[in-house]
């Protein structure tokens, strides 16, 4: 027994609920007999995974659904073993190597041309080739993408890639052109509250169709977190009171109390304050951008006016592209909420005078 | 006739400017011997004073009275050459007096031949003084008269000496010897002459208390001190009045003194002891490093000494209460808190100055139960250049040890450690100070060690070892314990090095301040006097101040810089060079200088803009001594200092734009960081070190700012890393259909918040049979999701003794935040329900998986298999699964295998039996009574938990 997530993922292309057509070319693709590398992008929670599966499970059969956990391990220069996981089926692996941190260069070679001399034996007339899955490829370091660059060409006889991430932008484009690009958008938020809805008329529970447009508006229309926030709605409050609110994620609500701390006060004691909740924030592994998406939106609902809204939506994106070239996300955080409150009190205190006079 | 000692007073704070082996200087050898004997106190003691010898100690050149063999060639305008009167001054009136009167005068004066030795040693007071010093005709104004003849006893005061110190001779006073421990006899040379001119000085009268007798000799003076027949003791109460500015109380000074006297004697008992062979080539060695200044001038005295005068006594204080056990005589003074320890209300204040004992309590100048000091070594620490390592010297030497010094230089691996280690404070007889027949006796040894920061670890175990008292001693099977019976200095410059860590906590420290500076520039200005180097004290001060009071740096560069005869300039030590450090500040001291305004500095008042520009104030200056404070430090922790304390500072703009300007500055910094450390692009380093240059110029006030050591973020670091281990954990155990969905990235933005939900819905805490059918589905689902996760709670008890169940791994770490209260905690009745099940569960699990394993491998006889149960936590529900020994018992354990029915376990050991299968049931239907469980946890070899012996079996 396993999650909602879990339990109602599509498992072939026939049953994905949204995307049709995009399923129904990559069926075709499937179909045929050649296959070239393809990166798969989209934003997270969008189905690029179970897109992912389904594709496998159309080429090769239910098979590819047997999985195993496979461990690899290899040796660093420096003479430090590491050890990565990995979940294989007979047909494919999936690597995440940005998980071995500065070694992902090692993990990408190593794995690829490990997979690419066992040659599959091409018995029943099965591909003569192995799927490789790398997901979180902008994760990669530069080192280990220029090593892909290569590794892809050469071992394309042997195997193929299905590179996964969220944005293209930090891949490099010599990778981007050697793939067939596909991006996954997100679901709209209709086609959550319907996917919400069905997976509800499959457990037998009714759900009010309010409560469902609000998951899927608070999910952020992101597939995964509505259903999981759909499940823990129900395990807290079912039977469905009238006006039922949708759980909401601790962290979320502690950002939310964050934003609105910036907006009441500005000033030297209150940053202060806010930078040990950014610190709390990381410290609980929140991924940054995420933090500073959501303050940015909390910000701009109290936000009084336009050219003031305007003001700081360019400076969030000045901070957030600051908070992808640096190292360490608190002080970007930090600096983008200096600038909001410095911007906002010298919007107020302009806004009062002229009220004065 | 009192009984007058060649007694120097302690007081005697002329520098030792000993320089007895530089070829220039005429070299004369001193009486030591036989003073007593003679009698020619007072007057030996003067010419010993002024390093010369006197007729009847053997002297080595006697400068001849008359003009044509006099060696050095007369200048008639000097008056004290002219060779005519060289007993100038002392009438035989007035000598006849000062005979009549009740104290009499030294019997030296009396007769005629002591009157020539007398005035040979006069002479030979400036034997070396060219012919051509050109002394211009200097009027000398007689200081007195000789109205009134005094009518005490007397004898030289040895500030005649000082007296006769002339400003700027070019060849200063004849080198003087310390009352120290060598001596030579090397003839004296006579000077080639040196043509300088310079001007006598006018001597001063050295002091207005005692009476003194003016000597006139071609208008020149002599004076005679003369001393009552308690002199000494009138010195003591003197020497107790003087250094009252320093040393408070006037008891503890007095005590002092006489501890001083002491010691001083000792020495002189030392001193007349010939010197024995081992000092000999150390002598030798030193030659060479007299050039050296730092060498040359290196104090020998304890009156020389610079540092700390509260650090030197208290070291002193330290070395002298082992007198008790080295020398065993009663130390003379042991606790100098003694009488002031003792508060007579609980509200009272101690009395007593730490100060004046470098801040050391008295817990350190109390004894153990072998009347050793309660620390067995002391520890000095202080930056480079204070004097430590001289400090340790002479006071050892002082006190009658002889300093055995090892430093980096030696070899310091453990096994030469111990040995020299051994050899010089193990258990040694009690040292004998007067062997009969002159020999020297071996003075205790005081082991010094220098450095010790940068000993290896085991060496300075080792000596943690020694000083606790358990330390072995390496030969001999006794292995007997070596005691400690020798002073131990230890020598440091960082005392937080984590090598000496445990050292700190067994030695008495003693932490040196920086040095006086008004006392450095003194001793500078005399040195210079001494080289006949010109220099204004003003000049002497900006070096000191620009080395920090380091004197070994100040005399080096003072060195480096004069010329002798040549007057120093003031540009000559302001060059950017002259005297300064590379040397790290604090990073307490930067974080302070960052955020501070120079002192002196104006206000921020346009028109005081060119005081600014005066002396380091003007903004460029700031940013260069900010942005050099700051690369010679540590980067990393200035910064980070920095970042987290400059919302601490006062902001003076109200809109916050300083604040998010310097946020923006370090968030700029951090995306060069970034280049650098990651792309390697290394030309962006030097950019680094703007960010405090930007801080100091944005926050920088007057007010001494208030902030705190920078921990904010390694704790977050410590926390982040937690739970990413937390997260790992979680990853570990996951089926690969749930791993390959689950990414480190979006498990706890995403997934741990609400599962922690899901996973704890609003269950009622009773027991099972009473939850409604919909409770019970819950249950199950609650449970069956733990499992798939890998989840479970552990039991657990606070240390209030209060039951907890904890999640394993920790989610509610991950999922609750501080303020937030929608969290959902599961009592801990519920959740102790929700663990049994799981573990239940768990096992139920296991034995289906087993069942459907035995089943697909049905068929195989011989098979072993051991049912695999993964920590069977309950007793109660033991869980084995029998292996198929033979097919009549897998049929029946197959029937049982879908529970926790016990069954009987026909194991390994099955195939040690006979072979034939009819034999196994009946040895296992035969003993029912003996059933065997097997726990197999798969990868370990001992998988039997339970001892068996062969006639179970049978």
């Amino acid at each position: 027994m396993s999650l909602w997530v879990d339990k109602y993922r599509p498992t072939d292309s026939s049953k994905l609920d949204y995307h049709k057509e995009d399923a129904a070319k990559l069926k075709n693709l499937a179909q045929s007999d050649d296959f070239p590398h393809m990166l798969v992008y989209g934003p997270p929670g969008a189905g690029k995974q179970t897109r992912i599966t389904c594709l496998l499970a159309d080429m090769f059969g239910t098979g590819v659904h047997r999985m195993r956990i496979h461990y690899i391990t290899f040796t660093t220069p420096s003479n430090k073993k590491m050890e990565i996981t990995t979940v294989a089926s007979s047909y494919h692996i999936e690597v995440n190597p940005s998980d071995s941190g500065i070694y992902d260069r090692l993990v990408v070679m190593e794995v690829l041309k490990s997979i690419a001399a066992l040659r599959q034996p091409d018995d029943a007339g099965k591909r003569p080739f192995k799927v490789v899955v790398l997901t979180e490829v902008d994760r990669l370091t530069r080192d280990a993408q220029q090593a892909l660059r290569r590794t892809m060409e050469k071992y394309s006889a042997s195997c193929r890639l299905i590179l996964c991430c969220n944005s293209i932008s930090k891949v490099i484009p010599a990778i981007r052109s050697r793939c067939l690009n596909i991006r996954v958008a997100a679901p709209t938020e209709e086609e959550i509250s319907r996917i919400v809805m069905n997976v509800f008329r499959e457990e037998r529970i009714t759900l009010p169709a309010d409560l469902a447009k609000k998951i899927a508006h608070q999910s952020n229309r992101n597939l995964r977190r509505a259903l999981l926030m759909a499940e823990a709605t129900k395990v807290k409050q079912y039977p469905f009171p009238a006006g039922a609110t949708p759980v909401i994620a601790d962290w979320e609500q502690y950002l939310d109390t964050t934003a609105r701390m910036i907006a009441e006060r500005q000033d030297a004691p209150r940053l202060l304050e806010i930078r040990s909740r950014l610190y709390e924030l990381l410290s609980h592994c929140i991924p940054a951008t995420l933090i500073m998406n959501g303050l940015v939106k909390k910000l701009l609902e109290n936000c009084p006016d336009n050219t003031l809204k305007a003001e700081i939506i360019s400076q969030a994106a000045i901070y957030e592209h600051r908070l992808q070239q640096g190292n360490k996300a608190i002080y970007h955080l930090e600096a983008f909420v200096a600038k909001f409150m410095s911007l906002y009190k010298r919007f107020i205190e302009e806004n009062t005078m002229d009220m004065d006079f | 006739m009192p009984a007058v000692t060649k007694e120097d007073s302690p007081w005697d704070d002329w520098p030792d400017f000993s320089d007895e082996e530089t070829n220039d200087e005429p070299v004369v050898a001193r009486p030591v011997k036989k003073k007593n004997k003679t009698g020619a106190l007072g007057l030996d003691l003067f010419m010993t004073n002024m390093g010369i010898s006197s007729a009847a100690a053997a002297p080595p050149i006697p400068p001849r009275i008359s003009h044509s063999t006099t060696p050095v060639e007369r200048d008639p305008t000097v008056g004290l050459f002219s060779g005519d009167i060289y007993y100038p001054g002392l009438e035989e009136e007035s000598l006849e007096k000062m005979d009549k009167s009740e104290h009499s005068l030294a019997p030296a004066l009396e007769n005629g031949h002591k009157k020539s030795s007398v005035a040979r040693a006069l002479f030979s007071l400036r034997p070396t003084a060219p012919a051509d010093i050109a002394v211009p005709d200097v009027p000398v104004i007689p200081h007195r008269t000789m109205a009134n003849p005094p009518a005490i006893p007397e004898v030289f005061h040895q500030q005649l000496s000082e007296a006769f110190e002339p400003e700027s001779l070019p060849r200063a006073q004849p080198p003087q010897r310390p009352s120290g421990y060598r001596r030579e006899a090397s003839p004296a040379r006579p000077l080639p002459p040196t043509p300088v001119t310079s001007r006598l000085r006018v001597w001063r009268v050295a002091s207005k208390t005692l009476p003194q007798i003016p000597v006139l000799s071609g208008g020149t003076n002599f004076f005679l001190r003369l001393k009552p027949a308690n002199w000494r003791k009138e010195l003591v109460n003197e020497f107790a009045s003087t250094t009252a500015v320093t040393i408070t109380s006037h008891q503890s000074s007095r005590q002092f003194a006489n501890l001083l006297l002491a010691t001083r004697q000792q020495m002189e008992i030392d001193a007349e002891l010939p010197v024995d062979s081992v000092t000999g080539p150390v002598e030798s060695l030193q030659v060479e490093f007299k050039n050296m200044w730092v060498e040359k001038y290196r104090p020998e005295r304890y009156m020389d000494l610079l540092s700390d005068e509260g650090v030197n006594r208290c070291l002193l204080h330290w070395l002298k209460l082992w007198d008790a056990v080295v020398f065993k005589k009663e130390a003379a003074f042991l606790n100098p808190y003694k009488d002031y320890g003792k508060r007579k209300k609980r509200d009272d204040k101690p009395v007593y100055d730490r100060r004046k004992y470098g801040g050391v309590s008295d817990f350190c100048f109390t004894v153990d139960a072998d009347k050793r000091p309660r620390f067995k070594a002391a520890l000095l620490c202080g930056p480079p250049g204070l004097g430590k390592t001289s400090l340790a010297q002479v006071i050892a030497r002082h006190a009658g040890y002889e300093p055995m010094e090892i430093n980096a230089s030696d070899d310091r691996a453990l096994e030469v450690f111990r040995s020299r280690v051994e050899a010089t404070v193990m258990n040694g007889s009690v040292v004998n100070q007067f062997v009969e027949g002159g020999e020297r006796p071996d003075r205790p040894k005081c082991l010094i060690i220098d450095e010790i920061d940068g000993a290896p670890g085991n060496t300075v175990e080792y000596l943690v070892c020694l000083l606790k008292g358990e330390a072995k001693a390496t030969e001999g099977k006794k292995k007997k314990k070596i005691g400690l019976w020798r002073p131990i200095i230890c020598i440091c410059n960082d005392l937080y090095v984590p090598a000496l860590r445990t050292l700190r906590q067994c030695t008495m420290i003693l932490r040196f301040p920086s040095i006086n500076r008004e006392r450095l520039t003194g001793r500078l200005s005399d040195i210079c006097k001494h080289l006949a180097v010109q220099a204004d004290s003003a000049v002497l001060y900006t070096l000191c101040e620009k080395s920090d009071d380091d004197i070994r740096t100040c005399l080096n560069s003072l060195q480096f810089a004069s010329v002798p005869g040549k007057r120093l300039h003031m540009q000559d030590v302001a060059k950017a060079t002259m005297g300064c450090k590379d040397q790290r500040k604090q990073l307490l001291q930067i974080w302070e200088d960052i955020f501070r305004l120079p002192s002196g500095y104006k206000g921020s008042d346009t028109r005081t803009g060119p005081l600014h520009t005066k002396s380091g104030l003007s903004p460029s200056d700031r940013i260069g001594t900010i942005l050099e404070m700051v690369q010679l430090g540590e980067m990393e922790k200035i910064v980070n200092g920095l970042f987290e304390n400059y919302l601490l500072i006062h902001h003076k703009d109200p809109s916050l734009r300083t604040a998010h300007e310097c946020a923006d500055w370090r968030s700029y910094t951090d995306i060069m960081e970034r280049c650098v450390y990651e792309d390697q692009n290394w030309f962006l380093l030097g950019y680094l070190s703007f960010y405090p240059v930007a801080i100091h110029l944005l926050l920088a006030a007057l007010a001494t700012p208030r902030f705190t050591f920078p921990t904010a973020q390694y704790e977050t670091y410590k926390k982040t890393i937690a739970n990413q281990e937390i997260i790992k954990a979680l990853l570990k155990d996951l089926a690969p259909a749930l791993l390959r969905t689950s990414k480190s990235e979006n498990l706890p933005s995403e997934v741990i918040p609400f599962l922690t939900h899901i996973i704890q819905p609003p269950l009622k805490a009773v027991t099972t049979h009473l939850l409604s059918n919909a409770e019970r589905l819950d249950l199950k689902r609650v449970v069956h999701l733990m499992i798939s996760y890998g989840l479970s709670y552990q039991e657990e008890k606070t240390l209030t003794g209060i039951h907890t169940e904890k999640m394993e791994p920790q989610l509610d770490a991950i999922a609750s935040w501080h303020g937030v209260n929608t969290y959902p905690g599961m009592p801990t009745t519920v959740r102790a329900m929700v663990s049994k099940e799981v573990q239940q569960q768990r096992i139920n699990v296991n034995a289906r998986m087993e069942g459907t394993k035995s089943g697909g491998h049905d068929g195989e006889p011989a098979n072993m298999e051991v049912d695999i149960t993964q920590d069977a936590p309950a007793p109660a529900l033991p869980a084995g699964v029998a292996s198929k020994a033979n097919p009549s018992t897998t049929t029946r354990a197959q029937a049982n295998s879908n529970n926790t029915a016990k069954l009987q376990v026909w194991s390994v050991y099955d195939c040690y039996r006979k072979n034939s299968p009819a034999t196994a049931p009946k040895a296992g239907g035969s003993s029912k009574a003996r059933k065997i469980w097997f726990r197999y946890k798969e990868g370990y070899s001992n998988a039997v938990c339970r001892d068996i012996k062969v006639k179970d079996l049978l």
